[in-house]
């Protein structure tokens, strides 16, 4: 019976993301100059902050156990909030690029690629990141390294506004802020 | 063993639709980009015929229910491995203009593929057998964990596509989204059967025969659908606008 109802779920939970699927397919392709309106902000610094091991090492140092605990995993709670900023905005950034991969301009098109590619690796490592951080926070003493997602959102924004001054120069500064 | 006037239909009108499936591919010329599933579907079209043969020829008692038996699960092996194939040809499909994720699809299909058989054996191994006999309960479990395979293979690139935040390409979208359907309705109507045992076989029969016309009618309506043109970023648009207004306000200072 267990095994029946557990197949029955199974089969329901696959329907159930078809249909989520149908519906969602149909996004729109960001608009460059309201990009600021589709992605959520993210202070680079602040995250590299941190993330930065020798800060780490100075509150390890300077701070007793359990205070350094605590605070450690505030930090860590709050890198995780940049994180799945930086995974958010790299599939809004995914669809701006995806849009601009057909182009006819080959400059436009490499730089599109360029920015997809990007918007791709990022979105792994912020799986790992995520899992990594979730790990930290329950470990607050453990070393263990997020990875480069810091170094890979940096190349996105590039990316983006290499493809924003392609196609769109007088934007390209404002677009840079967006994200 | 005669059929009802229903299980006539569904058969006919799963033929009609896989029919007209292969007519819309080959129209279309997507058969060099979905090469394993045009065979599957042609496999399919040739398929029924030569079962509603058998079936009629044993009705008229020129052949057992042995022929069609063999006739069935050899021409059901065949498309079970074909069935794969095609989701393989999806997987790949869908990550393969992308550099970084280019490997990813046949990776997830192997780990996916893996975990699933794992889930398969399992469930096999764990389910009750009802009062159905050795050969009905081996073939029903087998069914069974191929249908939980395929449809946790068309699970995991689906959540795999919308995680990464993959466009789809419509073809693709819609033959991914006709397996899923009937692999998953076919799952529950199969799991329905083995546990009820004899009582529910008709029912599930049909519900199974219903599942893949649908699956076979949502092939066809993507197939037939014109694909949607591309959408280039907001700003070329803009640009273009401002050109146009350009050249019209020049045009009316003339």
């Amino acid at each position: 019976m267990i095994t029946t109802a557990l197949l029955i779920a199974f089969a329901l939970v696959v329907v159930g993301v078809l249909v989520r699927a149908v519906r969602k397919r149909r996004y729109p392709v960001p608009d460059l100059q309201a990009l600021e309106t589709y992605t959520r902000p993210v202070d680079l610094a602040a995250f590299r902050n941190l993330i930065d091991a020798a800060e780490e090492d100075y509150l390890r140092q300077h701070l007793p156990a359990g205070e350094f605990h605590t605070l450690q995993r505030e930090r860590m709670r709050a890198a995780l909030e940049y994180v799945r900023r930086t995974a958010y905005n790299s599939v809004v950034l995914l669809r701006v690029g995806e849009a601009a991969r057909r182009d006819q301009n080959p400059e436009v098109a490499a730089a599109a690629r360029t920015l997809v590619n990007d918007a791709l690796r990022l979105r792994m490592n912020a799986m790992l990141a995520i899992v990594v951080l979730y790990g930290r926070i329950v470990m607050p003493g453990a070393r263990i390294s997020v990875g480069r997602v810091t170094d890979i959102y940096e190349n996105l924004t590039q990316g983006l506004v290499r493809l924003t001054r392609l196609q769109d120069p007088a934007h390209a500064t404002r677009v840079s802020a967006a994200v | 063993m005669p059929l009802s006037l229903t299980d006539y239909l569904l058969w006919v009108t799963a033929e009609i639709l896989l029919v007209m499936a292969c007519a819309a591919i080959l129209r279309r010329r997507l058969v060099y980009q979905f090469p394993v599933f045009f065979v599957y579907a042609a496999f399919h079209v040739l398929r029924t015929p030569v079962l509603f043969t058998i079936h009629l020829l044993q009705l008229q008692h020129r052949m057992g229910y042995a022929d069609y038996f063999y006739a069935y699960w050899m021409t059901q092996a065949v498309s079970i491995v074909l069935g794969f194939a095609v989701i393989y040809e999806i997987y790949c499909g869908v990550f393969q203009h992308y550099d970084a994720l280019r490997r990813l699809g046949g990776i997830l299909f192997a780990c996916a593929g893996i975990a699933l058989l794992v889930l398969a054996v399992w469930t096999a191994t764990a389910a009750p057998g009802a009062e159905t006999p050795g050969v009905v309960r081996a073939v029903l479990l087998l069914e069974r964990s191929v249908r939980v395979m395929q449809g946790g293979l068309v699970l995991f690139l689906f959540l795999a596509a919308f995680y990464f935040g993959l466009p789809w390409q419509n073809y693709r979208f819609g033959i991914a989204m006709g397996f899923g359907v009937f692999a998953s309705i076919e799952l529950a109507a199969v799991a329905i059967r083995s546990h009820m045992g004899e009582s529910a076989a008709a029912a599930c029969s049909q519900i199974n025969s219903a599942a893949y016309s649908s699956g076979v009618m949502i092939w066809l309506c993507y197939l037939l659908a014109p694909q949607p043109a591309l959408q280039y970023a907001g700003v070329a648009h803009h640009n273009d606008l401002e050109k146009w207004n350009q050249a019209l306000l020049e045009l009316l200072e003339r």
